[in-house]
């Protein structure tokens, strides 16, 4: 049996459909910039590029054109009715223009990547759409202004880290007035970020690896010191109710770092006396993680048990399907590879609770839905 | 010193054979993959490089101030928080094998010497390897215990060279393993540049040792970790797992493994826990991006079932119960984890923590079958009939 509760989908991505689209948002300096030079708003790093760039879904393009996640009617059909999501956070494609070297052509980027989502998207009569508040962080007190400027929009809620242009992890205390305004607003800061990604402000540990197949299984690599930071770093002993989404970086290294830093513990101290509470009780309390690409062992009950050394990652994990990715996970999949214990908190509960909605009225508003839904399109999960 | 800088053939002193032992204490013995042996100083390596870089280097003191040598090992950006306190002095031979049983072996797989083949002066970088090299065979495996084992430091910057090392050290019967050390290039380690290096260890039948940890040396190219420099020491010692990951994917991404079919790899000094819950995801990467890679002909998962073991030195056991239950949802396969310690180093692992998270039925496998395996050493059951390495 599938699961057929309220499903809240934590990683989807909306993009513009021409660079024109969101260039119309850039103050005329720099959308002159943008026309004269060239740029393209959606760079691809030729090393890393994907084989035949089919690293999107190929169903997912939509028929009057632009790329997939460009077009609402499509998304709607293919990921919001398809699968019965009842609330999608769309969050760009994915922000990694924004590791532009120039600090301030990013933080106006920004600025008009969150004026084009608003404006194109979360106007939308449609309350499955939420949003999030994307910020370059190079100038950090800059994107805390764009944090207060865009994120009292009622279907904003997250902020949005992609790349670190200060070349420092986000708990680094050049990253406090991101957190703060994040803070201030009852904002969740999201993290969806690659190493290694874009014009040479991140690396890879060890060394520039030489394909896209070891680039992407070491994605989660950014997100471990990322994560990391925030509590060597006191984040959350500075800010005590700031919340975390670690987006598309797995789930099955949380034990081993857990556990490590635990062992640690003493030592660590030494180090950072002002963290007060073991690691793991900073995770449990602060950080939720999306479940795409969701790491699946070699026999299907295993990734529990790997979790259960831990414990507690029920309560952690948050569905997200990627769409239009093309590592698109959907919920029946995800379902299958979890127990069913798990189900509730895992496809809406825990987002829920993270972003303060009620669980009861989302079910209520999907059951609505799926009564107005006619039945041949009821191809959900 | 006979042994500096030559190019011959390395003193061979025959293994005195190791006593009869009972064989109801195999269940005690131990192979030790992972001992940080070190000088006491460093003219003791300087000793060993030829006259003109002996003259390069210099002689500490002879110049005001206690000026006047360079020094050869590399300053770490982190140390241990309670390094000073830990009494890490230079292990002698005696200290080493204090309380090491009769059919014990201590592999020794260098200490600071490790940071050395990155020294960003090539040739310097390849002299000094040279040296601790014969420096290892000469101080600590000639005519000392045989249970002592040696692996040879790969000056890993110009590959040709470095197999030549290998070759040239690498035949001693107590060498038992070439270890690349610190990456010396920036490049990871599959890259085909570092080929030969690989060729000649699967042509000496050695396995090559990764270490975790050397990018904490601001000597060393590569970065320690992903988005940044972590700002403890503690941080560092946890993601030095990531580096040698990175190093592994690249061999299996480089088609190594498929170069080399008789290659095998041990990594060592960043625990066993890490390895699979990451390997997951470089299984299922693999699946949707094999068409960018038709070298690599078999899944990641069977690469390292074949080709790779795994040290337990940088585990720290702090919840046992935890650990095992990772380690037996998530692996490594318990036949290619070997016991090492990282000794002298304040954050040595213990032999007798392995039974609070490793199932009774492989500790034998754990202590020393596995490494006897990797290093091709005689089975340890065969130990009591008088055999040694």
């Amino acid at each position: 049996m599938a699961y057929s509760g309220p499903t809240i989908d934590s990683d989807v991505h909306h993009t513009w459909r021409s660079d024109d689209e969101v260039a119309a948002y850039l103050p005329r300096r720099w959308r002159e910039y943008v026309h004269d030079s060239g740029i393209t708003l959606r760079p691809v790093v030729a090393n890393f590029a994907h084989p035949g760039r089919a690293d999107l879904r190929m169903d997912a393009f939509p028929e009057r054109g632009g790329p997939p996640g460009s077009d609402y009617a499509t998304l709607r059909d293919q990921l919001l009715d398809a699968h019965g999501i009842t609330r999608a956070i769309l969050g760009f494609d994915v922000g990694h223009e924004l590791a532009h070297a120039n600090p301030y052509f990013a933080a106006e980027l920004a600025r008009a990547m969150n004026d084009w989502s608003i404006e194109h998207w979360l106007s939308i009569d449609d309350p499955r759409l939420q949003g999030k508040v994307v910020v370059a962080d190079h100038q950090p007190e800059r994107a805390a202004e764009e944090i207060r400027r865009v994120g009292d929009h009622p279907k904003i809620v997250e902020v949005l880290l992609v790349t670190n242009g200060t070349g420092q992890p986000f708990g680094h205390p050049i990253h406090d007035p991101i957190h703060r305004a994040a803070d201030d607003l009852g904002l969740p800061v999201g993290m969806h970020v690659a190493p290694g990604f874009l014009y040479k402000n991140v690396q890879y540990a060890g060394g520039m690896p030489g394909t896209r197949f070891e680039y992407l299984a070491r994605v989660p690599e950014a997100h471990v010191h990322h994560l990391t930071s925030l509590i060597t770093h006191g984040v959350f002993e500075k800010f005590p109710s700031l919340r975390v989404m670690l987006i598309e970086c797995g789930v099955a290294w949380f034990p081993w770092l857990m556990l490590a830093l635990d062992a640690r513990y003493t030592d660590y101290r030494r180090e950072s006396d002002w963290v007060r509470r073991l690691p793991s009780e900073y995770f449990r309390e602060h950080v939720r993680v999306t479940t795409q690409p969701l790491d699946i062992g070699p026999e299907r009950h295993r990734l529990a048990e790997l979790l259960d050394a831990l414990g507690g990652m029920d309560e952690i994990l948050c569905f997200a399907t990627d769409y239009p990715h093309w590592d698109f996970d959907d919920p029946m999949y995800v379902g299958r590879h979890l127990p069913r214990t798990w189900w509730d908190g895992v496809f809406h509960g825990n987002a829920a609770r993270f972003y303060g909605w009620d669980p009861a009225a989302l079910a209520a508003e999907e059951r609505e839905r799926a009564a107005r839904r006619p039945l041949a399109s009821a191809g959900r999960a | 010193m006979s042994g500096a800088g030559g190019s011959g053939p390395l003193i061979d002193t025959p293994l005195i054979d190791t006593p009869l032992i009972d064989t109801a204490l195999i269940d005690t013995l131990l192979i030790d993959t992972a001992v940080r042996h070190r000088w006491a100083d460093e003219q003791e390596i300087v000793e060993f490089l030829p006259a003109g870089w002996r003259d390069w280097v210099g002689v500490p003191g002879s110049l005001p101030g206690g000026r006047g040598a360079r020094p050869l090992g590399l300053t770490p950006l982190w140390t241990h928080p309670r390094r000073a306190a830990h009494a890490e002095r230079p292990a002698t031979v005696d200290d080493l094998l204090a309380g090491a049983g009769p059919g014990d072996r201590l592999v020794l797989a260098h200490g600071p010497g490790l940071a050395l083949p990155a020294s960003t002066n090539a040739y310097l970088a390849r002299e000094v390897v040279r040296a601790v090299n014969d420096w290892t065979v000469q101080r600590w495996l000639t005519g000392t215990d045989p249970r002592l084992l040696g692996t040879v430091l790969v000056p890993n910057q110009v590959p040709d060279e470095a197999a030549a090392e290998i070759r040239r050290v690498g035949g001693h019967p107590r060498v038992v393993a070439a270890t690349l050390g610190a990456n010396g290039t920036g490049k990871p380690f599959g890259h085909p540049m570092f080929h030969p290096i690989f060729g000649a260890a699967a042509d000496l039948d050695l396995p090559v040792v990764l270490t975790a940890g050397l990018e904490a040396h601001p000597d060393v190219p590569g970065e320690a970790a992903a988005a940044g420099l972590p700002a403890t020491h503690t941080e560092y010692r946890v993601f030095s797992a990531l580096p040698l990951q990175g190093h592994l994917y690249s061999l299996v991404a480089m088609g190594v493994f498929e170069k080399f079919p008789t290659l095998r790899v041990l990594l060592s000094g960043a625990g066993v826990s890490w390895l699979s819950t990451f390997a997951w995801r470089f299984e299922a990467t693999y699946k949707g991006l094999r068409k960018e890679i038709p070298w690599v002909r078999r899944r990641p998962s069977e690469y390292l079932a074949r080709h790779v073991w795994i040290g337990t030195d940088g585990e720290h056991p702090a919840e046992p119960e935890r650990l095992r239950r990772l380690v037996a949802a998530a692996g490594p396969a318990p036949d290619r984890i070997v016991f090492g310690s990282g000794r002298p180093d304040p954050d040595a692992t213990a032999a007798d923590d392995l039974a609070g998270w490793m199932p009774p039925e492989h500790l034998r496998g754990v202590r020393h079958g596995n490494a006897a395996d990797v290093l091709r050493l005689p089975a340890a059951d065969r130990v009591g009939a008088g055999s040694t390495c």
